[in-house]
């Protein structure tokens, strides 16, 4: 069974952690890592989404990374959605919480394995959504 | 538990069915590599594509090409523009996908602006037979994210947050009349496709086992079940 409520937790890491690491295992350990998790919400595409990675792929693998495989699952009750797209062929793992605008994404180069926290805003009443990434961090 | 029979006769699929499967796999081997310039769709396609856009109570919303490039109408009501077409998001697959939302006052759920139910039309490259499924689109939140209809229904959720098969969905917040108008709008694309030539594979058809056709360079063999439906319908690597 899975507990849904730990995704408060979660929220509560992404927002305040200083170690990025323990936010992604955290996720990995209760949600990730469970088929019956991954088997909940339903697979949508974002715009929002595409142009995060795109935009961290590009930033970290330079100009005209590939971005692939830009399927989401939204959990809309609890306002989270996740994904696994694939940065120029690497996997990478991304959530992100609708109700404080904020999310992470995670990948591996080689044997260092990178973590982007980033927040999106409105710009404007109706203009699309924007996002800015926070200071990343490297983990060896 | 009450078990089910499943005699042989239950399991051979109707002969007008296995007829075109056996044309459309004459060695008795699935072909992965499609050619969609050889196939019937591409005989009939525009002429297919303009009838299902003029059919009454039905709006063309989405399709999706053999190769992966995908788009939604434009001006597709509140719906995101999706991908652009041209744009290569998804793996090929064996065949074309439509989703015409039915358009009919009855036929409205809820509110509109997120949720339009319709019908998901998926014609088969390999062999003029199609899938007709009752599916949705929705749009979450201002654009933020959206679903993006195939051949399985992803179902959507109700009041209380859990995830319902859209044909409960309907069944549970239509009215008769507009349940009618969806079974209406079902049988005249089902009727525009057989004036194509497609035929609509029935749903008691689709999980049916092909037991004599062979699936190459299948690394860890033959698949246990090659249904009907796997035969027809399926994404390529």
């Amino acid at each position: 069974m899975v507990d849904l409520k730990k995704l408060d937790e979660l929220r509560d890491k992404l927002a305040t952690a200083e170690s990025f690491g323990d936010v992604m295992d955290y996720f990995l350990d209760h949600f990730g890592e469970n088929p019956e998790f991954m088997a909940l919400g339903k697979r949508v595409k974002s715009p929002l989404m595409n142009a995060v990675v795109q935009r961290v792929a590009e930033e970290l693998l330079g100009p005209g990374a590939r971005v692939t495989g830009k399927h989401f699952v939204l959990l809309k009750k609890q306002r989270f959605i996740h994904g696994a797209p694939l940065l120029d062929g690497r996997i990478s793992v991304l959530i992100f919480f609708r109700d404080i605008d904020m999310g992470m994404l995670a990948f591996s180069i080689g044997e260092e394995t990178k973590f982007v926290r980033f927040t999106s805003y409105t710009v404007k009443g109706k203009e699309p959504l924007a996002f800015s990434p926070t200071p990343s961090k490297l983990i060896h | 538990m009450v078990k089910r029979k499943r005699g042989a006769s239950s399991q051979a699929i109707r002969p007008d069915i296995e007829k075109v499967l056996r044309q459309a796999f004459p060695k008795g081997a699935m072909a992965l590599a499609l050619d969609i310039q050889k196939s019937h769709l591409a005989d009939v396609f525009p002429r297919l594509k303009t009838r299902l856009l003029e059919l009454d109570g039905a709006a063309v919303e989405f399709e999706r090409d053999p190769l992966g490039g995908s788009g939604w109408a434009a001006g597709g009501g509140r719906l995101p523009k999706g991908p652009g077409r041209g744009e290569r998001d998804d793996h090929p697959s064996s065949y074309y996908l439509f989703f015409l939302a039915a358009t009919a006052e009855p036929c409205r759920v809820g509110d509109e602006e997120t949720l339009k139910v319709g019908f998901s039309v998926a014609l088969s490259v390999m062999a003029p037979m199609a899938l007709v499924v009752l599916n949705a689109i929705e749009d979450d939140e201002d654009g933020f994210a959206y679903s993006v209809p195939d051949i399985v229904p992803e179902g959507t959720e109700d009041e209380s947050g859990e995830l319902v098969e859209i044909d409960l969905y309907c069944r549970r917040t239509l009215p008769a009349e507009g349940l009618a108008a969806l079974e209406r709008l079902r049988e005249e694309i089902g009727a525009a496709l057989e004036q194509f030539g497609y035929l609509v594979l029935p749903e008691e058809e689709q999980d049916k086992p092909v037991p004599w056709l062979r699936v190459p360079a299948m690394p860890f063999g033959r698949p246990r079940h090659l249904t009907v439906r796997d035969a027809l319908f399926f994404w390529t690597p």
